[in-house]
């Protein structure tokens, strides 16, 4: 049977659907076929009627009434019903073994739980990270038809899914997997490519494997390279090869070259790091430095580092902070600032000092990073000495003043830290204070802790208040009627102290009211002042009753309610007696739907207290 | 995927097995009442998406005042929702292993996540204290108890003959008129279909669309909505030919197959049911699908009566899909299952609409043998529609696997001569699915896959294209074992654009297990 005739036929056909059948009539090129399909037709009858059908199409007869549409469905039916017994099925040329990468998975995964995983995988949009990530946790990736997804997410546009893959699920499989990533990886590729290579470096287990990573890390495209050569970091046998690429004209080879030498303590790489400060590369080999504890060209750093500290002390006289001629010393200076971060040592400590000692200069070039930089560095060594240095410093600008207040209260007594730092009673310098102070007295922070009302997990600003014992030792009393007269309630209310109040000494003896006053207007605050304050007046012994009159009328008398009841006041609230439940009734209208919730879970509870 | 011709009824949505009647099987039974396991709860979820909501309702604390009553048989508890009160759930498992569940939300979707959440916390070792059973609760508890006292009475009765069943009346005149509707509906879709193909597909335009559409909307007046899902599918090949946004050259083949398809089932649609107006009393067509083209829904009943039914047989699923498919508007999912005493394959259907696709549990893969009390089977020609009742579970060994491989196709070319039997057929299965026996896999040229007979017969494997899985690549990463001497399934389809059968694997039955490539 000819096939090509009819695959010639069926093409024809094809024609005719699209350019209407109206057109069969007199088509030449249907015509063309009649006659080998008759000729076909003595062996094999079904090309004889293909050729009537379609000799009816090219040359329609008078009586017959079917339309040309219908003509044309009849004979590509049945032509359509051959050809689907003569699809070729066997394939061309010859057959040899097939390769298989076998990764010893299983399929035991049920569809509905590998269907959202893979839909996840292979489409764009939110939510999918988790999905992902669950499935992943709950092993399903252990599925032999999530493998390859699994490879393919390193190319997921949503970055931090390919991320996932490359840190977590791929390092999975452990090396069964290589064998996939080695033939999937493209040395001159993109981002995922990168990706790859680092999931092959971490799987690597022995130097033969490493050969590869190397290989990449010289050869491939840049992100591939960038990727590649942390990996060879502190290997012996790679040095010279990141020694090479530190030369290289590539900003990003040039600086992952220099982050892989610092790991390294031969002297050829602590030679090439230090030369590079001196050069356009400081700033790439410095970050390669940050990351480190220690480096043993930290001490020789130093001392270049005061060279240039020095002329730059001694420009300040005549150029300005900004101006173009300091931009060079300016930018080796902060490279060197990087590298010397979190590390210490004798000419370090020289360095700082000098920072500190050259204060003016500074402060005029404006160059106040090194200052807090040196600030930061010497208030691990606490001393005398070195308070006298930040106090200086404090003086140039309120900015620097939470060093040396903090070195203060480490070092001295009650009285000596009030008899200098009360002086500071406004401006920057007064705001500067009290927030250093609050620190100290009521620190807070966004805490996660259980919701009482609805057993759910609230994260929520929580300010505690320092104990009374701890008051007593480091903060002199006078701080009280100071932090009044400052109109700070909140701080005022951490400085009262019960025995004092006991004994009737409380000074001024009208904290009670202003601390009444500032009652009233913390019910709508988010910042948990409420419950200092509450504390403050329990210390000062008012009476509780006055307390909770002042709570809840100071939420009665409020226009707009907030939107939820702030912690503090929600306990207080809860603490009430039955005589208040009308009035929080009343109140419970008025709320929004949180803080509506929570006042209903209070007047749940009042009852249960009852009964 | 091509649509397949059954009725797209939402009444007519019948699961290839009761997946309640799993639960006996999966929870091991312990002190009367099932074992309650994480696997379990999910199994009775309809979808992962409400069994996640389910498990998270627990993760959140949502739940409170669990209790169970003293026989230890109802679970319940409240589960708060948005508003100010929660939810009362239950579970009851007074029927036996099979939970009933209620709850008072407005969820349509059965069960809901808030009782998946109470066995959910009662699976994690949660403690449900003893308490009495709520008034309204146990009042429901009873009425079901003597619902299903009087269904067993009923059932009694149809045993031992007291109630007749009387056979169903037919209303002639009412049949007339629907067969009228369906020939008019056929006479419509012809006019549509030779008008379009007169003037040629490339000149169909937006307008020319609206058209067709308008016929796919008329035609659902016809009770004809297996040629409505057709007429359908057309107009989504033209949509996307007049998009040009894709392979244009495909989208016409495909409509131009679509146009034989709906030619092809006017032709014998016709004559069909222009007898059976001529005698209502005709007996209806269940060798082939024809009724089913045409809209028919079979009842079981009428499977029964046209002897289209078998007892007690075996049966082991070797691949499952589930696809979307546009024409139909529905989520279909298909499982391809043996049937061990004669090594039939079949399909099991389960069809979720789009609008109600939420509250339809979506089927799973399954990978137990399943000995089925009744097996229908759906007038069809190759891997018929089967439905299965009565089942019971049983896990699958050797033996299992040694029937399958037994039933597969040694000789590739009687494989091939079977399907392309069946794909002549223009309304035949145009996906047909068989096993053949591989002696080995082998590369061809191309770095393309072949399978290899033990008569040296090959067969070219390929994947199919249009949203299809590719599960071709997997075979690269079994082991070489894996792929000789194994039975595999294939679903083939004719490529009319490449004159080629393209021939997928989904899966590998080894003496020791399955290997699934699919799902």
């Amino acid at each position: 049977m000819s096939v090509a005739l009819l695959k010639e036929l069926y093409n024809e056909t094809t024609r005719l659907y699209i350019a209407g059948s109206d057109l069969a009539s007199g088509d030449f090129r249907l015509k063309r076929l009649i006659p080998q399909l008759m000729q076909a037709g003595e062996k094999a009858p079904v090309f004889k009627k293909l050729g009537e059908g379609a000799q009816e199409l090219v040359e329609p007869s008078a009586e017959d009434g079917r339309s040309s549409a219908l003509k044309l469905q009849e004979l590509t039916l049945l032509l359509s019903s051959v050809l689907h017994t003569q699809g070729s099925f066997a394939p061309e040329g010859e057959l040899h073994e097939m390769e298989t990468v076998p990764v010893g998975l299983s399929t035991t995964k049920s569809y509905r739980r590998l269907a959202e995983v893979r839909e996840a995988l292979d489409t764009t949009g939110g939510g999918r990270y988790e999905i992902v990530r669950q499935g992943f946790e709950d092993g399903l990736f252990q599925d032999l038809r999530l493998v390859i997804p699994a490879i393919d997410a390193l190319n997921d546009p949503y970055a931090d899914l390919a991320e996932y893959a490359k840190n977590e699920m791929l390092p999975a499989y452990g090396e069964t997997i290589l064998p996939l990533l080695r033939a999937r990886f493209n040395l001159t590729g993109g981002k995922s490519d990168a990706r790859m290579i680092e999931v092959i470096a971490k799987l690597c287990k022995n130097d033969d494997e490493l050969a590869e990573v190397r290989h990449a890390a010289a050869e491939g495209s840049e992100a591939v390279r960038v990727a590649a050569i942390p990996y060879l970091a502190g290997r012996a046998a790679y040095e010279a090869d990141l020694l090479q690429w530190t030369t290289e004209g590539k900003k990003g080879i040039r600086e992952a070259a220099y982050a892989a030498l610092a790991h390294s303590n031969s002297e050829a790489a602590q030679a090439r790091l230090y030369e590079a400060f001196a050069g356009k590369d400081a700033a790439l080999a410095a970050s390669g430095l940050a990351g480190l504890a220690e480096s043993p060209i930290a001490a020789r750093l130093a001392v270049d580092a005061m060279g240039l500290l020095e002329q730059a002390v001694a420009d300040s006289g005549t150029f300005s902070g900004d101006s173009k001629k300091l931009a060079p010393l300016r930018e080796r200076l902060d490279a060197y600032r990087d590298a010397f971060y979190n590390k210490r040592g004798e000419e370090l400590d020289r360095f700082f000092h000098k920072v500190l000692d050259s204060v003016a200069s500074l402060q005029k070039l404006g160059w106040t990073g090194y200052l807090h930089d040196a600030a930061r560095y010497v208030s691990e060594t606490p001393s005398i000495t070195v308070l006298e240095k930040l106090r200086k410093l404090e003086k140039v600008n309120a900015n620097f003043l939470s060093y040396a207040f903090e070195m203060s209260v480490a070092l001295l007594s009650p009285a000596e830290i009030f008899d200098h730092y009360s002086a500071y009673s406004k401006g920057v310098y007064k705001d500067t204070l009290i927030s250093s102070m609050e620190q100290y007295l009521v620190p807070s922070s966004w805490q996660t802790v259980p919701n009482i009302w609805n057993e759910e997990q609230d994260y929520t600003y929580i300010t505690t208040i320092l104990p009374e014992q701890e008051l007593e030792r480091k903060w002199d009393d006078r701080w009280l009627l100071w932090s009044i007269e400052r109109g700070h309630a909140v701080l005022a209310a951490s400085f009262v102290r019960s025995s004092k109040a006991a004994s009737g000494q409380l000074e001024p003896d009208y904290t009670p009211e202003f601390l009444l006053e500032a009652l009233s207007k913390s019910t709508s605050g988010r910042y948990d002042h409420f419950s200092v304050i509450w504390e403050g007046l329990r210390r000062c012994g008012t009476d509780v009753s006055i307390m909770r009159e002042t709570m809840v009328a100071s939420l009665e008398k409020q226009k707009s309610l907030p939107y939820r009841l702030d912690r503090g006041l929600f306990l207080e609230l809860m603490n009430l007696p039955e005589s208040y439940r009308e009035r929080l009734s009343a109140l419970q209208q008025r709320l929004d739907s949180y803080s509506g919730k929570q006042m209903q879970y209070i007047l749940d509870r009042m009852s249960e207290v009852q009964a | 995927m091509h649509a397949i011709p059954y009725g797209a009824n939402y009444a007519d949505n019948r699961v290839g097995i009761n997946a309640l009647n799993y639960l006996n099987h999966l929870g091991g039974r312990s002190n009367g009442m099932v074992e309650v396991t994480e696997s379990f709860v999910d199994s009775l979820a309809p979808n992962s998406a409400a069994a996640k909501n389910g498990r998270d309702l627990v993760k959140k604390n949502k739940l409170s005042g669990l209790s169970k009553s003293e026989d230890g048989v109802l679970l319940f508890g409240n589960c708060a929702g948005s508003g100010a009160s929660g939810y009362s759930c239950s579970a009851d498992f007074k029927e036996g292993d099979t939970p009933v569940f209620r709850c008072n939300c407005p969820s349509r979707q059965f069960p809901c996540k808030h009782g998946l959440a109470l066995l959910y916390a009662y699976a994690g070792g949660q403690t449900f204290s003893v308490a009495e059973v709520p008034a309204d609760l146990e009042a429901k508890r009873e009425k079901a108890e003597q619902r299903s006292a009087k269904k067993a009475a009923q059932a009694e009765a149809a045993i031992s003959g007291e109630a007749e069943v009387k056979p169903k009346k037919v209303n002639k005149s009412a049949l007339a008129k629907k067969i009228k509707a369906q020939l008019q509906g056929l006479d419509m879709l012809e006019k549509l279909v030779l008008s379009l193909i007169r003037g040629g597909l490339g000149t169909v335009d937006k307008r020319s669309l609206a058209g067709i559409r308008d016929g796919v909307k008329e035609l659902g007046n016809s009770y004809l909505p297996g040629a409505q899902n057709e007429l359908r599918a057309l107009s989504i090949h033209l949509e996307a030919a007049l998009a040009g946004s894709g392979n244009q050259e495909a989208d016409y083949t495909a409509a131009i197959e679509q146009l034989l398809l709906i030619g092809a089932l006017i032709r014998k649609g016709r004559p069909y049911l222009e007898a059976k107006l001529e005698d209502p009393e005709l007996k209806p067509d269940t060798e082939t699908a024809i009724e089913e083209w045409l809209g028919h829904a079979w009842q079981l009943s009428e499977l029964q009566a046209h002897g289209l039914l078998r007892q007690n047989r075996e049966m082991i699923q070797l691949s499952f899909i589930s696809h979307d498919d546009k024409s139909r508007g529905e989520f279909v999912d298909i499982g391809y299952w043996m049937e061990l005493e004669n090594g039939e394959i079949h399909r099991t259907f389960n069809y979720r609409p789009y609008k109600a696709a939420k509250y339809i549990k979506e089927e799973d893969s399954f990978f137990d043998a399943v000995t089925a009390q009744e097996l229908y089977i759906y007038p069809g020609t190759f891997n018929r529609r089967v439905r299965m009742e009565n089942p019971s579970f049983a896990p699958v060994e050797e033996r299992h696997r040694t029937k399958v491989r037994e039933a597969a196709e040694i000789s590739i070319a009687d494989a091939v001569k079977k399907v392309r039997n069946e794909l002549k057929n223009p309304l035949g299965n145009k996906s047909p699915v068989v096993l053949v026996h591989a002696k080995s896999i082998q590369e061809t040229e191309d770095g393309g896959l072949a399978l290899l007979d033990r008569a040296g017969g090959k067969l070219q494997l390929d994947d199919h294209a249009g949203g299809w899985k590719s599960t071709l690549h997997l075979l690269r990463i079994l082991p070489k074992a894996e792929l000789e001497d194994a039975a595999f399934l294939l679903l083939l389809r004719h490529d009319p654009g490449q004159f080629r059968l393209v021939a997928q694997p989904l899966s590998i039955i080894h003496e020791t297990h399955i290997t699934r490539l699919l799902y």
